[in-house]
């Protein structure tokens, strides 16, 4: 059975990373998931492999791994992310078996300011069957205010090696459904980024005390991907973090026209 | 047997494809409210979800927002509508009249301003979730969590244990804070308990909770002697399907962080 954890850095907010690993059970029949788990890294920076262990470590079950992101060879250039790839396997066969993996940010200059998030790890899609395919997604919402900014951390993955980009569409849309800003990242195919949302807004006025929301949209054709949402009060440093919920969280319908009308609202006239 | 019932659950799946959008909604979200004496300020995201997933045919929708005392009872219902693509920015202190508590439930429904909406069927059913932040404007201290769980979901039995994922390093905690909701129409009661690396635990907290109530109980880390450096929380079991605990966890210099368990 086989998953894949992926996170990137956090640099450009002033944030280290810790992961921790882990190797738990989560069905009702615990004594069929106790058997160690093997654990691989990738690393990835500026779209380029720097780095591949695929006998990393072996976690026993119930037991946990740290990574820090001190100890992987990135670059100190802290405007390069990293992107980490932690694959995950245990028992037999190529299946895919759900697992949570914690991350622990902390304030690069104040190290007690700091967040956690929780989520599981993704499928991991062999070559053979890596396609990208549309995904839309609602980032966790963004608050904006003088002293609050919202950040949101773009993670991708292939197992494919070609020198193709992933090009994901940004839309902003205020509280009353107005489009007030969009833009394309484009991204290698194995690369992390992050987005500045105040930047993205490019706000001729100030931003007073008041809190401001939005929502953010990201459109995109990829294989994996994970997006986190970082809230950073910038006079004080402290975070907040959480993942983004894929679209089964919200409806349960019809997935293979949700993907193909993902794109039709990029042409919509709404635009 | 079970023929007939895969043939029931297949029946059921085209005959709710033909009914209108206002039948076809999850049942509400809701998530827990801090407010009052704790200094905190809450604030959820309301979205027009469908308009995002199925854009040419996006509509108005109508959220019905209720906040409950920490005792269950019902305190407020008001409405809110939003326009295709729009948001709300729920702050329960502005947004009902009535006095707050220092910690309820918020629960938050939605479904389209016209009960007969056929154009987004392919959706199926929606959960209309929402973002909850927590934000402390002294401290600057935030807590961003996504959507706890809905009305009435399907208990657990009694012997579904739960056991969060969550490794806490207690050295650099001075408390935790530990609240749960109880979504259902029965009184709940458990103990949330501490644990160290080796499953001994340390301390924990005892919680009796009204129906549609909460409870918020305090963890002093001096409390928790472990040699260990991570801690987790475990229940014998949580009031229903996916009411984990939100946690916020307060460093020596009364900061926080906080999420679901």
């Amino acid at each position: 059975m086989q998953g894949q954890f992926i996170y990137a850095t956090s640099r450009a907010i002033g944030l280290r990373v810790n992961s921790i690993i882990r190797n738990t059970s989560r069905v009702l029949n615990p004594s069929a998931e106790q058997s160690d788990m093997r654990i691989g890294i990738c690393v990835y920076q500026c779209g380029k492999e720097i780095y591949k262990n695929t006998n990393y470590s072996v976690i026993k079950h119930g037991d946990f791994l740290e990574i820090n992101e001190k100890d992987l060879p990135l670059s100190t250039n802290l405007k390069h992310e990293g992107l980490i790839i932690v694959s995950c396997s245990r028992g037999d066969g190529n299946g895919y078996f759900p697992q949570e993996h914690q991350l622990n940010y902390e304030s690069i200059e104040s190290p007690s300011k700091m967040a956690s998030v929780v989520y599981d790890q993704l499928p991991v899609i062999s070559s053979e069957f890596a396609k990208p395919r549309p995904i839309l997604l609602l980032a966790s919402k963004v608050w904006l205010s003088s002293k609050l900014n919202t950040y949101i951390t773009f993670a991708n993955s292939t197992p494919n090696k070609s020198e193709e980009k992933v090009i994901w569409y940004i839309s902003l849309f205020d509280c009353s459904g107005c489009l007030v800003q969009e833009f394309q990242l484009k991204s290698s195919e194995n690369d992390a980024h992050i987005l500045n949302v105040k930047d993205i807004l490019k706000k001729t006025a100030p931003f007073s005390r008041e809190i401001e929301m939005y929502t953010l949209v990201s459109r995109g054709e990829a294989i994996s991907s994970v997006l986190l949402t970082f809230l950073k009060d910038e006079t004080q440093g402290n975070i907040a973090v959480e993942h983004s919920l894929s679209p089964h969280y919200y409806i349960n319908g019809d997935f293979s026209r949700v993907r193909e009308e993902a794109f039709i609202f990029q042409e919509d006239a709404l635009f | 047997m079970r023929i007939f019932l895969d043939k029931l659950v297949a029946l059921k799946r085209v005959v709710k494809g033909a009914l209108p959008r206002g039948v076809r909604m999850r049942p509400p979200v809701v998530q827990i409210y801090i407010g009052g004496n704790q200094g905190i300020s809450s604030r959820y995201s309301l979205t027009n979800v469908p308009s995002f997933y199925s854009p040419s045919r996006a509509y108005p929708v109508i959220y019905d927002c209720s906040i409950y005392a920490q005792s269950g009872e019902l305190l407020e219902k008001k409405a809110v509508q939003l326009a295709p693509y729009g948001s709300y920015d729920l702050v329960p202190a502005e947004f009902f009249t009535v006095d707050l508590p220092e910690f309820g439930i918020f629960v938050a429904k939605m479904k389209p301003r016209s009960f007969f909406t056929y154009s987004d069927r392919h959706l199926g059913d929606i959960t209309a979730h929402f973002y909850s932040l927590y934000l402390d404007e002294v401290t600057g201290s935030l807590a961003l969590v996504h959507p706890q769980t809905t009305l009435n979901p399907s208990k657990w039995g009694n012997e579904r244990k739960w056991k969060s994922g969550l490794l806490i390093d207690l050295r650099k905690m001075s408390k935790i804070l530990i609240m749960q909701i109880n979504p259902t129409k029965d009184y709940f009661s458990n103990r949330v308990g501490i644990y160290d690396e080796d499953g001994l635990e340390l301390g924990g907290a005892d919680f009796k909770i009204s129906p549609m109530g909460c409870q918020a109980k305090e963890v002093l880390s001096i409390d928790l002697s472990s040699g260990n450096k991570f801690i987790y929380l475990a229940a014998e079991q949580l009031s229903s399907e996916n009411t984990k605990p939100i946690i916020f966890l307060y460093d020596k210099e009364g900061n926080f962080s906080g999420l679901h368990s």
